[in-house]
């Protein structure tokens, strides 16, 4: 009764005919409108992305859609215009982020030219368009998603307007089932299709067993359920009717518009009308509002928080237990279960042992083909479907029909099998840039695989600069699948969701095994690599377009110079455990809510790089480090904001990161440095400190815990070190005076001079050149970390390392804000020197330092009290505007308030006041401060005695709601408004 | 004397900061001018209130841009009775004619204090340094230099560096000189080493505060032999402040910067003063680093929350306050009065307030007042100057002893001039009148022109 018959082996394979009637509809090109960078993402071939869809394949992907890409609105109107007929567009989607138009008009333009073509709004944050400008025609956009730097999104954005398309087919000829969600809000959306998507592929290639050929089985996937998305209750509605019979289950948020308004039920009752409508059809209600589950279960509908940090564990055993992607369940008619069946195979095991009652229960109620179904087996469930269980004269003849169809569908499936299989010819001197792992390399990595293109693309960069290789370090990439896994097999989830002090995730993180699999591949990979490393973190959010997660996550310096392999592998498997452990840190988790990213999505790759530098005794530096910005939020002399501004040091570039004592300047202009303009100026300014890796004498399980495994040492220490030698000037005592050179007896002045004044090393042509090519590739203002390697060696080259690039957000405004003077005469606070750009109307509360209790010596504790303003206030949910002298946010206590990102994570606007008390140089610059630019935060300097003031008499009468030694905090009636121009720099704050 | 104040404020209104000068300098004096009814004969109070001869001049320049830019220069040649107009250059764009009247008016004084013949200048120009390359600076000095060339020399008037104005433009601007005049001569003090500066430049006023110190000690038959002292401050004056009083047998027992003090039971001895050189000027750390080394000293943070300084709240025979303005205040005094202390020098420029020097003084104790203590940096422009005159470069051992006499000669000049005026051992009276009678006399000597 097993065997096989010839006539069904044809049958099944002309049932595959089906699938090629699928998905019908496919988006095969899709015009990109974007800057160069974001193209990149999707379009460069064995990228990060095009890999990830390879491995995503089974979505239907045989034929990843192409990609043209357009930089500006005009191109693609010109492209859209002139290939009219030749070469159809399926899809715009655009950033909006363009030169030339922002995207409400260019859609409207699309479509006026072809009114059909789906265009969609791809954004970085919600504040990209939120909220819409009233006047604006928004017509032009079908749909907005926001990008938090998951690839998987778009796929599902893609993936989801095919299903829309081809629904109406695919339910009719082939009965594929249908997945509602209805949500409103694009951040949600946004990150739950990709999960449903990945979860749908997941339990469908997790059903499909096996065995299968790879072309049969992306046919196969083209089974899958389909998904649609309703953005109100009217929308949802009318999809349920629809596709009734198709309904494979409903995923409701609880408040969606209905009638044009929000109503907080209108969820739950959508789902009460379809669940008297189809009784059977598993139902997930979503709500950020707990107390929402009894409603659910009144409708016996699946309940979801989804402020959950563990939405993805839970999603997924809805899919197992509610959608039929877990196992068959034999029962008798009274519902007592027999045994179960995991696959096709048990299931066809199962079924010859079974009793005829329960084999006609399920046969009757069509449980076979719709288990089977779900796992996109159309012609075997359809064909079950087909039949009638009283059509079979008895049990018996039932119950060979299924054994057969099922045992010839499985034989079927096993030819062609294919496995893969990625053999490991690692060359260390070859390889630059290498990945373990199939998941994704996260936003770091990936900005450096665009800046090794963008090398490769401009050879002329390295025609012009011959006395120095230009290059990114060599890298090896632990993609998102090494965290996952460590993760699951030590059993870490947990500390997603429940805040724990960063000592405790520490401690767990270093007891836990880093994966068997992934040790094997590091040891190999040491046995070549010998030189120092620096490992850190590459997250899926971190460096994605405006999220810098800078400086959030931990870097780890290791040596890797030990005589014993072992040593060295566990050194860096600390390093790495310890990067892995920063992701649930409690910065890091705090600035991921902050920038409404949820914690649970982080996901991190990690980078391990060779660190860039040369031996100096016991110790490993690079000669320069520093940061380049392609804007300067502080242009003063002749600097103009454009010309960008660096920041440089000796050593490694935690002494830049940090924002310690280094040198500023434009790298168009490097002889102009107001700070270090006279001698008194040069010597309080010049940096003291560098930070160096200790590679001799160092103990034996390194010191991870405290500064990574570097030394912070004073210049005085290693004044014979050529890179001091050179790069410093020597201060003359007898004369007062600073000279231009290190090899004079005297205290060495780190001035840079040979490579600021008189070219050495052509740094600041460089500089300017990389931070346009920079711009241009990434369509956006950018921040590039660097290291430079002087060689002390004629005929040998000079490095200079490209560590990582990522966007600023100083130019990406388009709308026009205008300040009338109306609002500057009745404003309480003016500047002329603002960053950020737009209005701000949340903020009723103002937290300031007194001034007249403002003392330098005593900045560490209006810190503490700053801390605990912040943490009431975040708890309320009050933005809130904070004021106070000197460089906010500065490491060295006498230029500023010392805060810390997470004392001040609630403010949606700062102002850092200039007087008499404190003249420190503003704080452009440091981590922090890109932290705070790119959450849109308005960062505000105000100069008292110039042109801007801030009236302490007005805040000073509003009644206070705190009052500390240091601070005091009032609470306006209603909130004020807060407007800067970004493009003159100009901010008023007033109350209307 | 009210109507010289009416004459000038009338004459140039406007000029706040010079008309405040003229008051207290006037002020100061009043004795000799009430002693001596002759001066208003010769109109004394109205000539020397009237600069010799204000130079104003247009300094055109091209920056790097090549836009030309303007900017005004100045010279006030104040007085030049007892010597060459002498006094710096500044370089700020705060820089106007009152300001520069104002400083060379003191300057005049001063100068004649130190008992060497210099005369009385300033000037310079509301160019700003800040922000400019320095070939900016370079050819701002040089345009600078073009016009004022003709109206300086070294037996007319030397220049010297002030706010602005450093080693560098002192380079830039004397290059320009000897071009114009193809002449090398000592038209300027604050020169580099290897083309005419001095030595002892960074220690003079430190060792110049000692010196004095020692001169008033010998008055009551004693020295610093033994004596404990406390030092503020760690800077240039600090330190030469303390080397010397080692080299002279004290014992210093603090140091300070703005962030603390240091108090040091033991004495800091040449060891640590090496310490603390390398400490301040080599690394640049903060003076608290003292006690990591040096665990028997104990460190005080500043504490804004008391009114007073602690620093001046321990048992010494000698205060030496190098550090900053008004860092003594009455509390402060009343407490130096309590631990013993017998003798003030000021190192610092004002740094007790009016309220803690009227203490010192009803208190009889040996008060310096920084006027004439701190001269010693004065005295080394002027050491620049005759070294070259003379064409000589005399060794560190010979400037110092030259910059020894001086300060003895300058507390003797005190001492006279408090004798004369009948407030014998008042050095705040006695540095007042001393510098003004010289110049005054002068201008009588020389008749009217």
């Amino acid at each position: 009764m097993f065997q096989e018959t010839s006539q069904n082996s044809k049958e099944f394979y002309s049932h595959l005919k089906i699938f090629h009637e699928l998905m019908r509809v496919k988006v095969r090109e899709i015009l990109f409108v974007s800057s160069p960078y974001d193209a990149f993402i999707m379009e460069e071939d064995g990228s990060p992305a095009s890999r990830i869809i390879n491995e995503y394949s089974g979505l239907n992907l045989s034929l990843p859609p192409r990609v043209t890409r357009a930089s500006s609105a005009s191109e693609a109107l010109t492209l859209l215009d002139k290939r009219m007929g030749k070469k159809r567009f399926d899809m715009v989607i655009t950033m909006p982020n363009l030169d030339d138009m922002d995207a409400f008009s260019l859609g409207l333009e699309i479509k006026r030219i072809n009114p059909a073509l789906p265009v969609i709004l791809l954004v970085h944050s919600p504040k990209n368009i939120y909220p819409f400008p009233e006047d604006r025609n928004c017509t032009g956009i079908d749909k907005i998603y926001i990008w938090s730097g998951n690839s998987d999104l778009l796929l599902a954005l893609v993936k989801n307007a095919e299903d829309s398309l081809n629904v109406e087919h695919d339910t009719n000829a082939a009965n594929v089932r249908v997945l509602i969600l209805v949500e409103d809000s694009p951040v949600y959306y946004s990150s739950f299709l990709p999960l449903i998507y990945k979860e749908i592929v997941k339990q469908t290639q997790a059903v499909l067993e096996v065995g299968l050929n790879e072309e049969h089985r992306l046919l196969t996937m083209r089974a899958r359920p389909k998904i649609l998305l309703a953005e109100n209750y009217e929308e949802a509605m009318k999809l349920c009717t629809k596709f009734k019979p198709f309904l494979f289950g409903i995923i409701s948020d609880t408040a969606i518009p209905k009638n044009g308004k929000i109503v907080d039920d209108a969820g739950f009752l959508l789902l009460a009308q379809i669940k008297k409508e189809v009784p059977d059809l598993p139902l997930l209600m979503l709500s950020s509002e707990p107390s929402n589950r009894e409603k659910a279960d009144q409708i016996n509908a699946v309940f979801f928080d989804k402020g959950s940090p563990n939405l993805l564990n839970e999603l997924h055993t809805f899919f197992l237990t509610s959608l039929g992607f877990g196992d068959f369940i034999f029962r008798l008619p009274d519902g007592k279960e027999i045994t179960r069946a995991s696959d096709l195979r048990c299931l066809e095991e199962k079924i010859a042992l079974v009793p005829d009652e329960s084999l006609i229960f399920h046969a009757e109620r069509n449980h076979f083909s719709n288990w089977i179904m779900a796992r996109s087996e159309i012609a075997l469930a359809s064909k079950f479907r087909a039949v009638q269980a009283s059509e079979f004269a008895s049990a018996d003849d039932l119950r060979n029909y299924l054994i057969i169809n099922i045992h010839s569908a499985r034989k079927w499936r096993q030819k062609g099998m294919v496995t893969q299989f990625r053999s490991h010819n690692f060359d260390a001197d070859i390889m630059d840039f290498i990945k373990i792992g199939h998941g994704s390399l996260g936003g770091k990595a990936r900005s450096l695989a665009f800046m090794s293109a963008l090398l490769h693309q401009n050879p002329w960069l390295h025609e012009k600069y011959p006395e120095i290789n230009i290059e990114i370090p060599k890298t090896l990439v632990i993609s998102t699948a090494g965290f996952e896994s460590f993760i699951s097999e030590n059993k870490l989830q947990d500390f997603a969701k429940i805040d724990y002090n960063d000592d405790e995730v520490t401690e767990s993180f270093l007891n836990a095994k880093i994966p068997e699999w992934l040790l094997n591949k590091l040891e190999a990979y040491l046995k070549q690599v010998k030189y120092p490393l620096s490992v850190r973190s590459s997250s899926l959010l971190e460096d994605a377009q405006f999220q810098p997660y800078a400086g959030i996550y931990q870097t780890y310096m290791i040596p890797n110079n030990h005589f014993d392999l072992v040593k060295r592998l566990e050194h860096l498997t600390t390093a790495i455990k310890l990067v892995y452990a920063s992701t649930y840190y409690e910065s890091a988790k705090a600035f991921s809510r902050s920038a409404s990213n949820k914690p649970q999505e982080e996901a991190m790759a990690v980078i391990i790089q060779q660190l860039t530098g040369e031996e100096y005794g016991d110790y490993f530096y690079p000669s320069i480090s520093g940061v380049v910005q392609s804007h300067n939020f502080y242009p003063v002399s002749r600097m103009k904001p454009e010309d960008g501004i660096a920041h440089i040091a000796l050593g490694l570039g935690k002494t830049v990161v940090d924002g310690e004592r280094a040198v500023r300047f434009s790298p168009k202009y490097p002889n102009i440095m107001p700070q270090f303009s006279a001698v008194e100026d040069i010597l309080s300014n010049a940096q003291r400190f560098f930070y160096a890796l200790k590679i001799r004498n160092y103990p034996d399980n390194l010191q991870f815990l405290s500064n990574s495994n570097l030394e912070k040492r004073e210049i005085d220490d290693a004044m014979d070190d050529y890179p001091v030698k050179l790069l410093a000037s020597t201060y003359v005592p007898g004369e007062h005076r600073i000279r231009d050179t290190g090899f004079l007896d005297g205290p060495k002045i780190l001035t840079f001079a040979q490579v600021l004044k008189y070219n050495f090393f052509p740094l600041s042509d460089l500089l300017c050149d990389l931070i346009e090519l920079g711009r241009k590739g990434m369509g956006c203002q950018i921040e590039i970390e660097f290291s430079v390697n002087l060689s002390s060696d004629k005929n040998k080259k000079s490095d200079f390392f490209f560590l990582q690039m990522r966007p600023m957000v100083a130019g990406g405004e388009r709308l026009d804000i205008l300040i009338a003077d109306k609002e500057t005469e009745k404003a309480f606070c003016r500047s002329t020197l603002a960053l950020g750009h737009g209005k701000n109307q949340d903020m009723a509360d103002i937290v300031y330092v007194k001034p007249d209790s403002f003392k330098l010596e005593e900045t560490m504790r209006m810190a503490e009290e700053i801390d605990k303003i912040n943490a009431s206030l975040l708890k309320e949910k009050r933005p809130y505007l904070l004021v106070g002298p000197g460089r906010w946010g500065s490491s060295d206590r006498w230029l500023g308030i010392p805060v810390k990102w997470r004392n001040i994570s609630g403010v949606s606007a700062m102002i850092e006041l200039r007087n008499e008390k404190i003249k420190a140089d503003p704080s452009q610059g440091s981590h922090f401060f890109q932290n705070i630019t790119s959450l849109g935060i308005h960062y505000i300097t105000v100069t008292e005695g110039s042109d801007d003031f801030f009236d302490w008499k007005w805040v000073g009468s509003q009644p206070a709601v705190q009052e500390t030694s240091y601070l005091r905090h009032v609470r306006l009636d209603e909130p004020f408004t807060l407007k800067i121009d970004g493009k003159k720099s100009q901010c008023v704050i007033f109350c209307d | 004397m009210a109507d010289i104040l009416r004459l000038i404020k009338d004459r140039d209104p406007g000029e706040k900061e010079f008309h405040q000068a003229v008051e207290e300098v006037i002020d100061s004096v009043k004795p000799v001018l009430d002693r001596n009814p002759q001066y208003g004969q010769d109109a004394i109070l109205e000539r020397i209130v009237e600069p010799e001869r204000v130079i104003i001049f247009r300094v055109p320049w091209m920056d790097d841009q090549g836009q030309v830019q303007v900017n005004r220069g100045y010279r006030i040649q104040m007085n030049s009775a007892i010597g060459p107009y002498k006094g710096g250059l500044r370089f700020h764009p705060s820089v106007n004619l009152s300001i520069l009247k104002f400083l060379a008016f003191e300057q005049t004084f001063k100068n004649a204090l130190t008992t060497l013949n210099m005369g009385g200048g300033k000037g310079g120009s509301d160019f700003n340094p800040k922000g400019k390359s320095d070939n900016e600076v370079m050819r701002f000095c040089q345009s600078f230099m073009c016009e004022l060339f003709r109206h300086i020399g070294p037996n007319t008037d030397v220049p010297a560096g002030d706010i602005g104005v450093g080693a560098r433009e002192v380079g830039f601007l004397f290059g320009m000189y000897k071009k114009l005049c193809n002449e090398f001569t000592g038209v300027f003090t604050g020169k580099s080493l290897g083309w005419g500066g001095s030595l002892i430049r960074p220690e003079a006023t430190g060792y110049g505060a000692v010196y004095f110190a020692s001169e008033m000690l010998a008055t009551k038959n004693t020295s610093l032999e033994g004596k404990t002292c406390l030092v503020s401050g760690s800077g240039n004056v600090a330190q030469y402040t303390v080397e010397k009083i080692l080299d002279l047998g004290g014992k210093v027992v603090t140091l300070s910067d703005s962030s603390g003090y240091i108090y040091d039971e033991k004495g800091i001895d040449k060891d640590k003063l090496f310490y603390v050189k390398r400490l301040k000027n080599i690394r640049r750390g903060r003076i608290s680093e003292y006690v990591d080394k040096y665990s028997e000293a104990v460190y005080t943070e500043v504490d804004t929350t008391i009114d007073y300084n602690p620093l001046w709240n321990h048992r010494a025979d000698c205060a030496f306050p190098s550090a900053t303005q008004n860092e003594i205040n009455a509390r402060d005094a009343a407490n130096l009065m309590k631990n013993g202390v017998k003798l003030v020098a000021e190192g610092a420029n004002m740094p007790s307030t009016p309220e803690a020097v009227n203490i010192f003084v009803d208190e009889k104790i040996l008060y310096a007042p920084g006027k004439a203590s701190n001269a010693g940096g004065v005295a080394v422009s002027g050491l620049e100057m005759a070294q070259n005159s003379m064409r000589i470069r005399w060794t560190r051992e010979e400037v110092d002893q030259r910059l020894k006499i001086i300060m003895k000669s300058i507390h003797q000049a005190c001492i006279d001039a408090s004798a004369e005026y009948g407030a014998q051992g008042n050095y705040v009276k006695g540095a007042n009148i001393a510098g003004f009678v010289k110049v005054v006399n002068a201008m009588l000597d020389q008749g009217i022109v």
